[in-house]
């Protein structure tokens, strides 16, 4: 037996020889109703660039500011779920109530989508702001990496406090200035690398165009963003 | 002390204490670690589970730490954080006789009853009280309560749902007026204060130690029988010791029953319903052919449900879940489509108007999965159970369900219809339950 990793209905598996070998039964997986409710943007008509779900496929109004803005970052962004009302449940669940567990619902997804970037590529966190990380006790991003059994790079930090995100209106947030900086001991790992940048949830962009800026210095051969939900 | 008096008898993480209880803490105080390590394993002194976490997380200690899943929701305790505790004293405001305001009149059974639960809050000690859906549960306890307060006594009613805590809440505060009162749940917004006499969901119970000398629970049973260990934990933890333990129940487990009958434990049983009819004894009936593959082929079920409605019936159709409903739903919107009807479960924004339209007579039936089982009465219905073999309807459950039907003594019969595609346990257990209980209440003389 085992149990939806959401809303811990009783779920029987398909009996997989993977899952009897490695006698993984913990209930981390979701059940058909939940998983219904999450909506796959890869089957939308989204925004080639930032997976935004929209009317036409275009490159969406956000994205074409982003490229005035920063003409030689703009690289494309992967994006697996729509940040819907049981996806914002979830985070919820997962970053303010602290349940880290949480991070192994998508595991699989995860390990799934980054295993399409070439074998050398460098997996970014987005890293905590100091306040959250000391509310907290864990970065979410890395939580996810980790769970996702994915090896990360931290070559960023977060120098200055911004406050919290979720806190801030949309206005707010395009405005924040950078607060990110290289860790200079890991940007020479890097270069010469494609790069990946990691976030759980793309919202307005703010947060990796800001990463993708910090990083770009060190000189990746290819830099590209990846999150859970947009 | 002053600023604590509101803690006495609270369980509480020393991480979440406010920085001016901090600064002042009084002799007495017990604290203890918020994990508890048995052998390989880690119990959360909080809500008493064993964790289960595949590992330990990164820790705002800045150690890995494990935590627990099953209690988050009233915040996080982690194995590095402590409990703190501080015990009840007691001393609340004396009160005036008649303590109790209530002037209804039971019924012998519950008069029974009510002397059995006064005897326990008198003595200590556990008590089981079985009584059927309708036997009138409520009431009973007043007398019980009355005398606890009246001595000064702690008392908590709690229940694992939420619906009754909120039905009991203006119930009580009329019965017992000068008695100062909360009523806490997950979500109410209310900060929390001490009060004499708490109403409270179970969950809420593992927020308190030691902090009650009556501790009532009703509806024990309303959540699966795994899930039962933990409301007894709660319910133990926040009891002081040699206090008074008041289980109530309309379907007992296996583990209760053996436990009643082998007079383990003492109980009460109220076979009759406050009536004086019979409980209506559910028909099962077998059906070939799978009714995943929609109703309309097998026509059964809805070929019964369409007489119902034709004789003027109105009826409750229990459908097992969601998936199914959705499935179903096109069949009965077909064959239905003459028909006020509406379909209502646990995730329904607007399931509180649909179920007032019923009430109302506005609908001819209404769909609905296990969330109605309980609580929820209409007036004069019949109940029918689509798939009753399914693995949701436990024995206890249907014996819920059947108990919805002849509910009020102006229509107290009721035509209740298990359809089913095998016969399971829970099916020829919760007939024989309701047939064994009309057997003792005729023999007793409680019915009509
Ligand atoms: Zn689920
Ligand atoms: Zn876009
Ligand atoms: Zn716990
Ligand atoms: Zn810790």
């Amino acid at each position: 037996m085992s149990c939806c990793g959401w809303c811990g209905t009783v779920v029987t598996p398909p009996i997989s020889v993977s899952r009897l070998l490695t006698f993984d039964t913990h209930p981390d997986k979701l059940c058909t109703l939940c998983r219904n409710k999450m909506i796959v943007l890869s089957s939308c008509k989204r925004c080639s660039e930032c997976c935004r779900i929209v009317q036409e496929i275009t490159v969406c109004s956000d994205c074409l500011m982003w490229r005035s803005l920063y003409p030689k970052l703009s690289s494309g962004h992967t994006a697996l779920y729509a940040y819907n009302e049981r996806a914002k449940d979830i985070m919820t669940a997962f970053k303010l109530k602290g349940d880290c567990e949480l991070a192994y619902l998508f595991s699989d997804d995860i390990r799934r989508a980054l295993k399409i970037f070439p074998a050398n590529t460098c997996f970014v966190p987005v890293p905590s702001a100091e306040e959250s990380l000391s509310i907290r006790g864990f970065n979410p991003v890395e939580l996810l990496l980790e769970a996702a059994g994915v090896n990360y790079d931290k070559a960023l930090t977060a120098s200055r406090d911004t406050g919290r995100q979720a806190k801030k209106n949309r206005k707010e947030r395009l405005r924040t200035r950078q607060p990110f900086t290289l860790c200079p001991k890991r940007s020479k790992a890097i270069a010469d690398k494609p790069v990946v940048i990691v976030d759980d949830v793309y919202t307005t962009g703010r947060t990796l165009y800001h990463a993708l800026e910090a990083i770009s210095p060190c000189q990746p051969s290819s830099l590209q963003t990846f999150s859970l939900f947009r | 002390m002053e600023k604590w008096i509101n803690w006495l008898g609270r369980d509480q993480l020393q991480s979440e204490l406010s920085p001016d209880l901090r600064d002042e803490m009084p002799s007495g105080l017990e604290s203890r670690p918020a994990f508890v390590k048995e052998g390989s394993r880690y119990r959360c002194g909080r809500c008493g589970s064993i964790c289960c976490l595949r590992q330990a997380y990164p820790c705002i200690c800045k150690q890995h730490c494990y935590y627990c899943r099953e209690c988050i929701q009233l915040g996080k305790v982690r194995a590095c954080d402590r409990l703190i505790s501080l015990p009840e004293t007691g001393g609340f405001k004396p009160l005036e006789q008649p303590v109790l305001k209530w002037k209804g009149i039971l019924s012998p059974q519950q008069e029974e009853a009510s002397k059995d639960i006064l005897q326990t809050v008198r003595q200590g000690g556990t008590r089981i009280v079985w009584a059927v859906t309708g036997a009138g549960k409520t009431e009973m306890l007043f007398e019980a309560v009355a005398e606890g307060l009246a001595e000064g006594k702690r008392v908590c009613i709690a229940s694992p749902r939420i619906d009754v805590c909120l039905e009991l809440s203006p119930r009580l505060q009329e019965a017992f007026d000068q008695v100062d009162m909360t009523t806490l749940y997950g979500g109410s917004g209310e900060v929390y204060r001490r009060t004499q006499l708490v109403i409270a969901t179970t969950h809420q119970l593992l927020r308190f130690k030691e902090a009650f000398d009556v501790m009532i629970v009703d509806e024990i049973d309303a959540f699966p029988y795994y899930l039962n260990e933990a409301l007894y934990y709660a319910a133990k933890k926040a009891l002081v010791l040699g206090g008074s333990q008041i289980f109530l129940t309309a379907t007992p487990d296996r583990q209760m029953l053996k436990a009643i009958r082998s007079g383990r434990i003492d109980a009460t049983i109220l076979p009759a319903r406050y009536h004086k009819h019979p409980l209506p004894v559910p028909e099962a009936r077998l059906l070939k052919g799978s009714l995943g593959h929609g109703l309309a082929g097998s026509c059964n079920a809805s070929a019964h449900l369409l007489r119902l409605l034709q004789k003027k019936r109105r009826c409750l159709v229990f459908i097992p879940t969601i998936l199914y409903m959705e499935i179903l739903l096109p069949d009965f919107e077909r064959q239905f489509k003459d028909w006020r009807f509406a379909w209502v479960h646990s995730k329904d924004p607007e399931r509180k108007e649909k179920i007032q339209q019923m009430r109302q007579g506005e609908l001819d039936f209404l769909l609905t999965t296990t969330i109605l089982e309980r609580g929820v009465t209409f007036a004069d219905i019949d109940v029918i159970v689509v798939k009753a073999d399914h693995a949701v309807y436990t024995e206890a459950a249907l014996v819920q369900i059947a108990g919805r039907a002849g509910r009020s003594s102006a229509y107290p019969e009721g035509e209740v219809t298990f359809y089913c595609e095998h016969w399971t346990r829970p099916i020829k257990r919760s007939i024989r339950q309701i047939e064994a209980m009309n057997r003792t209440a005729r023999k007793r003389g409680l019915l009509q």
